[in-house]
C-alpha cells in the first residue's frame, strides 16, 4: 500500500512549526513515531497535504523528576519510558503500560505524546481503500451508517491507547501548545468521547509533555490488559488503578481508569467503594454493576462486546490488585 | 551399515540455505528484477456472486504508463482445477468469464510502468455487475432453495443443491457393530477458516522472451505442477513455458495450484512483450487468495464394554468455496485420518464437497487430518470418561499394531503408534497429572490445569501429478557432485536432505555437493513439495542416482586397481583396495581414467522413484478405493493447558511429542517440523480465524488474524520412536513429518481444555468468549458443550 502525496516539513522550534503550518495554509498533521499515523494514510484515512515532523524540535524529549512531579517530554520513545527507573520505581502503571504497546519493535520509534493522541479505532474503520468500497461509508468515514451497531446514531469506534488510562490513574496533565500559546490541561480533559472526533484539542495544538505527581510510598499503581497474543494486540479493555493503603494494608483511596471501552479513556468515580477495607479481603463485586454503565462497548474489536462488557471487572480488579499489592510491599517492578 | 557408521544421513545437519537467507542473499521471487520490467495488479470482484454485464478499459488502456490490460476477452477461456479428471473435470477460469462466484475473484489485469500508475488504471476500469443471491454456510447451500452456484454433480441424485463432489465408501457390516455395542456416542465437531500464514506473499514475475518463450518466476511449492497449469490455460505446449526457481516463504499448502495472478502476469507479459510482476499485499493475500479448509465432521461410534471400537459411521461437510479447489480432496483424505491410526473392523463413510459463495480451499497443512482428528480424539475421550477408562488405556486398546493391513490394500509396516502412545503418556506422567486436574477442578482457584492427548497417523507421499521424481547426479572434474533435482525448497530443507542423501552414498563432504533445483527446463521431473512425499520419493531418487554413479566410479576404481568392486573401500574421496590400502586411487584420477578410456563418461547417475509401484492410479475420490500411500508416520502428542476461568484465556504450557518418522533423515528438521506445527495447532485451536461477513474477509491482517506470535510459542519436547534404519542395499523408510502434528496439538488442546474445566470443546477455534459463556452455564446448572 502507498502513502499519498504531502509536503514534509522539518521545525526545529515550536514557532517555526506554527509559523510553517500558517504559511502553507494546509491540512497539517503532525508526525511523531508515525506509528499510529502512517498505516491511516496508507489505508487512506488520513489524507494531510503537509505532515510536520516534531522529531527535530529542542525540548520535546526526556525524562526528569523535579518538585515532586515526573516531567516527561511528548517525544519521549515508549523504550525511553521503559527503561527509566524511576517509572517503573514510582509510576509502574506507566511503565507497565507502555510495555504493554504493540510489540518492542514499536518501543523504539513510538512515542508517549502519539500514543496519547492515537486515533479510535473499528474494524470496519481501519481498513483500506479497497476494503472499504465493499461496504457503505460508515460515520467515521464520511457516510451515514455504522457497521458496528446497526441502527446506531453516532460513531462508537474505540480509543485504544494503552497509556492514557495509567496517566489518568495517575492524575497525570499534559503541556499543550497551540497558536494560542501554552496551557496545561488534565489529561482526561483531552479527550471528547466523540468516535467521530475523539479529541478536544484545538486544531494544530502540539502536546509538549506529561506532568504527573510523583506519589508518596503508600500509593502504587498498576496496570492490566485484555488481549489475545502476547504482543502486537491493542487492548480489548484495559484498566489502570492507583491505590494507597495506610499502615495497616487499609485502602485509602483507589483511582481507576479503563480503556479501550469506547471513543475515550473513562476514569471511574468508584464513590467510595473498596475504600476503609483491607486489601486481602475487599470485595470487589460492586464493580460488576457499576463498570458496564461507565462504558460504550461495541462490536466493533477482535472478540465481542458481550465478553468484553464481562470482562471489565476483571481487568479492573487485576489492576487494582496489582497496585495495591505494590503498595503493601513498597515493591517496584 | 550399522546406523552407527553413517556420516550424513541420521545426522542434524544444518540447512544449507540458512546463511544465505540470513544474510539476505537468498532471492525470492520479490526480489528479481529484469530489464523494463513493469508492475502488474488485478482488479478484483468486490462481490460474493454477480453477472458481469460489462467490462469498459477503454479509460484505463488511454493512461500514460500503462502497457497492458488484459480481461477474459485475451483470454483462451480454458478452465482449470486442482483436481482435472472426468468425474472432476475442471470448473475455474484464471480470469472471470461473465460471472464472478466470490469476492476477490479475477476480472482484469493491468501493466504500468509503476504501483502508482497501475493502481489508478485499476480505479479506470468500469465494470457492471448484476448482483445475484450468495450463500456462504454450506449446510445453508445444500438446501434445495439456496441459490445455485454450479449445478449437482451430475453422479450425485441427493436431494441436495451445490454439491461439487461427494464420496461415499464402507466396509464391515456397520449395522450389526452398532448393534453389539454397548455404548454409542454421536457428536458434531466444527473447525474455523484459517489461512496458511506465509511471510512471504504470493508472488509472480512473468517475462515473455523473443524466442516466444514464457519464463516464470513464481512463489509455489512445486515448478512441474505451475508449469502443467500454465501452459495448459495459455495454449502453450509445455517446452515453452519455463518455470524458474526462487527462494519461498513459506507455503502450507497455500501456492500448490494455478493461482490467477500467475495466468495474468503471462498474459499481461504475452501482451506487451516486456517482463511483468505482481506481488500481492497482504491485504489480497487475506481476501482473494485460498485457504484452509473448513470442515464439519459428524461421528458416530459404537464399542464393546471394554472399550473395543466396532464401528464407526461419519459424516463430513465440506465448504469447498466458489469452485472445487481441493474441496474434494479433502473429504477423501478426511476419510483416510479417520481408518489409519486405530482398528475399527467397520467404518461407513460419506462426506460432501459443497460449494458457497466463499473464497475457493487450498490444501493447508494436514489437510483435513487436523479436523478429522479433533472430532475422533474429543469423541475418544467422551466414550473413556463414559466407560471409566483412561484416554490412554483407550487409545492402547484399539490403536493398530505393526503389519496391520487397512482397508483399501495398505499396510501400516513398522506402526509405532502404540509406543508412541505409552511413552508420550509416561514421560509426561500423564494419568497422574490427568487425575490431579479432576480432583482441581472443584478447587477455588481461578486458575485450572488439564491434560490431553491427540495422535495421529499421515500418509507419506501418494500417486499425484507428476507421480515421480528423478534426481541426476553428476561428479565434476575435481569430485565435486552437482544434483539436479526438480524438487523446490520451500523453507523445509529438501536441499540440504537431498544433499546429506548424496553425500552418504558417495562418501563427499556436504560442502562439495551443488544441488541445481526446480527448473523445468534443466532439471528432471519432480513430484513437489507438498503432499509429504518430497523425502520419501525424491530423496530415494537421489538415492539411486548417487549409487548409480557410485557404481560407476567404483568399476573404473576396479579396473584401474585390477581388483573386484567388492574389494574395494571408499573413504575420503579416495578408493582403496581393502587388504591392500597403498593400492589406491582418488575420485578426481577415477572420473579423468573414465572419461579416457570409458568413451569419455564424465560419470553421471540417475535414479528414479515412484512409490507405490505396482499401483496403476490414485485412490478414487469417489469410493476410496485403492492404495494410498507405503508408509504411514504416526504420532502422540500431549498437551499441557492452564485455563483463566476469570478471563477464559486458554494456554498451552507445554506440548510433547511422541513421533515415529521411520527413519529420520535430518533430527533437527523433524524437531522444527514438529515446532512449526505445534504453533500452527495453537493457532487452530485457540486464536486464529478468518472472519468472513457476506463473503468478504473483515479481518484481513496480521493484526487482526490471531496468529500466535514469537511471545505465545509453546514449549516444546520430543520423543523419538525410530522403526526404521538405513540399509545400503534397500531405499530409504522415510515417514512423513510435515503436517500430521498439527491435528495432534489440536486435538491434545482440546481434550486438555475439558480435563481442566470440563467443557466439551466441539468447534474450534475456541476463543475465550466462548469458554466464559459455557462455564456460565455450567455455572447455572447447565450442561452443554462449547460448539456452535
Ligand atoms: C502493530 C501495531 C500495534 C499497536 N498496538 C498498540 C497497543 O497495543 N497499544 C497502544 O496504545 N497503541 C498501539 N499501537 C499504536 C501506536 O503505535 C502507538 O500508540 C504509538 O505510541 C503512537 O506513537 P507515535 O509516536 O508513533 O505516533 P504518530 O503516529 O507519530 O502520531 C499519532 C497521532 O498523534 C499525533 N501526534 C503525535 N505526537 C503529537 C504531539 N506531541 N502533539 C500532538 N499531536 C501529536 C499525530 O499527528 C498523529 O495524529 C500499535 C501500532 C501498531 C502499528
Ligand atoms: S463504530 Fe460505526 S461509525 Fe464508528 S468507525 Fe465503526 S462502523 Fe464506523
Amino acid at each position: 500500500m502507498r502513502l499519498p502525496e504531502f509536503s514534509f516539513h522539518e521545525p526545529l522550534t515550536l514557532d517555526q512549526a506554527f509559523a510553517t503550518i500558517k504559511k502553507n495554509n494546509g491540512n497539517a498533521r503532525f508526525l511523531a513515531g508515525g506509528t499510529d499515523l502512517v498505516p491511516l494514510m496508507k489505508f487512506g484515512l488520513e489524507t494531510p497535504s503537509m505532515i510536520v515532523s516534531l522529531k527535530k524540535i529542542e525540548g520535546l524529549k526526556g525524562i526528569a523528576e523535579d518538585n515532586g512531579y515526573a516531567m516527561i517530554g511528548a517525544l519521549t520513545t515508549l523504550r525511553e519510558i521503559i527503561s527509566s527507573t524511576v517509572i517503573s520505581g514510582k509510576l509502574p502503571a506507566l511503565s507497565e503500560a507502555a510495555m504493554a504497546v504493540a510489540a518492542p519493535p514499536v518501543w523504539n520509534v513510538a512515542t508517549l505524546g502519539g500514543n496519547i493522541r492515537q486515533q479510535t479505532r473499528c474494524v470496519y474503520y481501519n481498513q483500506s481503500r479497497a476494503w472499504r468500497l465493499e461496504k457503505e461509508p460508515c460515520f467515521k468515514a464520511g457516510g451515514n451508517v455504522c457497521h458496528a451497531v446497526p441502527r446506531g446514531k453516532k460513531c462508537f469506534s474505540v480509543y485504544c491507547g494503552d497509556i492514557a488510562p495509567a496517566l489518568i490513574a495517575l492524575d497525570a496533565a499534559a503541556t499543550i501548545s497551540g497558536m494560542a500559546g501554552p496551557a496545561e490541561v488534565r489529561l482526561i480533559d483531552l479527550f471528547s468521547n466523540d468516535g467521530l472526533s475523539p479529541f478536544t484539542l484545538e486544531k494544530n495544538t502540539i502536546i509538549t509533555g506529561i506532568k504527573i505527581p510523583v506519589p508518596g510510598a503508600a500509593s502504587r499503581s498498576g496496570y492490566a490488559k485484555l488481549r489475545v497474543r502476547s504482543a502486537i494486540d491493542y487492548p480489548l479493555v484495559s484498566a489502570a488503578a492507583s491505590v494507597a493503603l495506610d499502615k495497616d494494608s487499609i485502602i485509602t483511596g483507589v483511582k481507576l481508569a479503563l480503556s479501550a471501552v469506547g471513543p475515550a479513556p473513562v476514569a471511574i468515580d468508584l464513590n467510595g467503594v473498596l475504600v476503609g477495607v483491607r486489601i486481602d479481603t475487599a470485595d470487589f463485586t460492586a464493580l460488576k454493576d457499576v463498570l458496564p454503565k461507565k462504558t460504550q462497548i461495541a462490536d466493533n474489536l477482535a472478540l465481542p462486546g458481550s465478553y468484553r462488557r464481562k470482562m471489565l471487572s476483571v481487568i479492573a480488579k487485576k489492576a487494582i490488585m496489582k497496585a495495591a499489592e505494590r503498595a503493601a510491599e513498597k515493591e517496584t517492578i | 551399515m550399522n546406523n552407527n557408521d553413517l556420516k550424513y544421513v541420521g545426522k542434524p545437519v544444518p540447512r544449507k540455505d540458512g546463511p544465505l537467507k540470513a544474510t539476505g542473499g537468498a532471492q525470492y521471487t520479490v526480489d528479481i528484477s529484469l530489464p523494463g520490467m513493469l508492475v502488474g495488479k488485478v482488479l478484483r470482484s468486490p462481490y460474493p456472486h454477480a453477472r458481469i454485464l460489462n467490462i469498459d478499459t477503454s479509460q484505463a488502456k488511454k493512461l500514460p504508463g500503462v502497457k497492458a490490460v488484459v480481461t477474459s476477452a485475451d483470454s483462451l477461456k480454458v478452465k482449470h482445477g486442482f483436481i482435472d479428471t472426468p468425474r472432476y473435470p475442471a470448473d475455474q477460469y484464471p480470469i472471470a468469464v461473465d460471472m464472478v462466484r466470490h469476492a476477490g475473484e479475477e476480472i482484469a489485469g493491468v501493466a504500468a510502468i509503476d504501483e502508482d500508475t497501475a493502481n489508478e488504471a485499476l480505479s479506470l476500469i468500469h465494470v457492471e455487475y448484476e448482483r445475484l443471491p450468495a450463500v456462504f454456510d454450506p449446510e445453508e447451500a445444500m438446501k434445495l432453495d439456496a441459490p445455485e452456484i454450479h449445478p449437482n454433480h451430475p453422479k450425485v441424485s441427493d436431494p441436495y443443491k451445490n454439491i461439487g463432489g461427494k464420496i461415499e465408501t464402507a466396509f464391515g457390516d456397520i449395522e450389526k457393530a452398532f448393534t453389539g455395542s454397548y455404548l454409542i456416542r454421536e457428536d458434531k465437531f466444527y473447525c474455523q477458516i484459517r489461512t496458511h500464514g506465509y511471510m512471504e506473499p504470493q508472488a509472480t514475475v512473468a517475462s515473455w522472451d523473443h524466442s516466444s518463450k514464457l519464463n516464470v518466476w513464481t512463489s509455489s511449492m512445486g515448478v512441474f505442477l505451475k508449469r502443467a497449469r500454465l501452459a495448459r490455460t495459455l495454449g502453450l505446449p509445455f517446452g515453452s513455458v519455463r518455470i524458474l526457481k526462487t527462494y519461498v516463504g513459506g507455503a502450507f499448502g497455500g501456492k500448490i495450484d494455478l493461482y490467477g495472478h500467475e495466468y495474468i502476469a503471462s498474459l499481461l507479459s504475452m501482451k506487451c512483450r516486456l517482463p511483468v510482476k505482481i506481488v500481492y499485499t497482504r491485504e489480497e493475500v487475506f481476501k482473494a487468495a485460498r485457504h484452509g479448509q473448513p470442515l464439519i465432521v459428524e461421528i458416530k461410534t459404537g464399542v464393546k464394554r471394554d472399550g473395543t471400537i466396532l464401528g464407526q459411521q461419519i459424516r463430513t461437510i465440506n465448504d469447498s468455496g466458489a469452485y472445487r479447489g481441493s474441496g474434494v480432496v479433502a473429504i477423501f483424505l478426511a476419510w483416510g485420518f479417520a481408518m489409519a491410526p486405530y482398528r475399527i473392523p467397520s467404518m461407513q463413510y460419506e462426506g460432501y464437497s459443497v460449494y458457497t459463495n466463499n473464497l475457493v480451499r487450498a490444501p493447508q497443512r494436514g489437510h483435513g487430518a487436523p479436523k478429522m482428528r479433533f472430532a475422533a480424539e474429543s469423541q475418544f475421550d467422551v466414550i473413556a470418561e463414559e466407560l471409566g477408562m483412561d484416554p490412554i488405556d483407550f487409545r492402547l486398546k484399539n490403536a493398530r499394531n505393526p503389519g496391520d493391513m487397512l482397508p483399501n490394500g495398505d499396510s501400516v509396516k513398522n506402526f509405532g503408534l502404540k509406543e508412541c502412545i505409552a511413552k508420550v503418556a509416561e514421560k509426561t506422567d500423564f494419568k497422574a497429572k490427568y487425575e490431579a486436574a479432576l480432583k482441581e477442578r472443584h478447587s477455588g482457584s481461578t486458575i485450572k490445569r488439564g491434560i490431553g492427548i491427540g495422535t495421529t497417523a499421515y500418509f507419506s507421499g501418494s500417486l499425484v501429478y507428476p507421480n515421480s521424481s528423478t534426481v541426476i547426479v553428476r561428479f565434476n572434474d575435481d569430485a565435486s557432485v552437482s544434483v539436479m533435482t526438480g524438487a523446490l525448497d520451500i523453507g523445509q530443507g529438501c536441499e540440504t536432505v537431498i544433499s546429506q542423501i548424496v553425500a552418504e552414498e558417495l562418501g563427499v563432504p556436504l560442502n562439495e555437493i551443488h544441488v541445481h533445483a526446480a527448473d523445468t527446463e534443466t532439471t528432471p521431473v519432480d513430484i513437489g513439495s507438498w503432499i509429504s512425499g518430497l523425502t520419501y520419493v525424491t530423496g530415494n531418487a537421489a538415492k539411486k542416482a548417487a549409487s548409480h554413479a557410485m557404481k560407476k566410479l567404483l568399476n573404473v576404481a576396479a579396473q584401474e586397481l585390477g581388483s573386484e568392486v567388492q574389494e574395494l573401500i571408499a573413504l575420503d574421496k579416495t578408493i582403496f583396495v581393502g587388504h591392500s590400502p597403498d593400492r589406491k586411487i582418488s575420485y578426481g584420477q577415477a572420473i579423468a581414467a573414465s572419461i579416457a578410456k570409458n568413451k569419455g563418461d564424465c560419470i553421471i547417475g540417475e535414479g528414479h522413484f515412484r512409490t507405490m509401484k505396482d499401483e496403476v492410479s490414485p485412490p478414487s475420490l469417489s469410493t476410496a478405493k485403492g492404495r494410498w500411500t507405503e508408509n504411514y508416520s504416526n504420532y502422540a502428542q500431549v498437551a499441557e493447558v492452564e485455563v483463566d476461568t476469570e478471563t477464559g484465556m486458554v494456554r498451552i504450557l507445554k506440548a510433547t511429542t511422541a513421533h515415529d518418522c521411520g527413519f529420520p533423515v535430518n533430527p533437527v528438521l523433524v524437531e522444527g517440523q514438529i515446532d512449526g506445527q505445534v504453533s500452527m495447532g495453537q493457532g487452530h485451536i485457540l486464536s486464529e480465524e478468518l472472519r468472513v461477513e457476506d463473503g468478504c474477509v473483515i479481518n484481513p491482517s496480521f493484526l487482526e488474524y490471531k496468529m500466535p506470535c514469537a511471545l505465545d510459542m509453546v514449549e516444546t519436547d520430543y520423543i523419538d520412536v525410530i522403526t526404521e534404519t538405513y540399509d545400503k542395499e534397500h531405499h530409504y523408510n522415510t515417514k512423513e513429518v510435515g503436517e500430521g502434528y498439527v491435528s495432534g496439538t489440536v486435538a491434545s488442546v482440546a481434550n486438555a481444555i475439558y480435563n481442566a474445566i470440563g467443557i466439551r470443546v466441539k468447534k474450534t477455534p475456541v476463543h475465550p468468549q466462548d469458554i466464559i459463556d459455557a462455564l456460565e452455564k455450567h455455572e447455572h446448572g447447565g450442561k452443554g458443550d462449547l460448539t456452535r
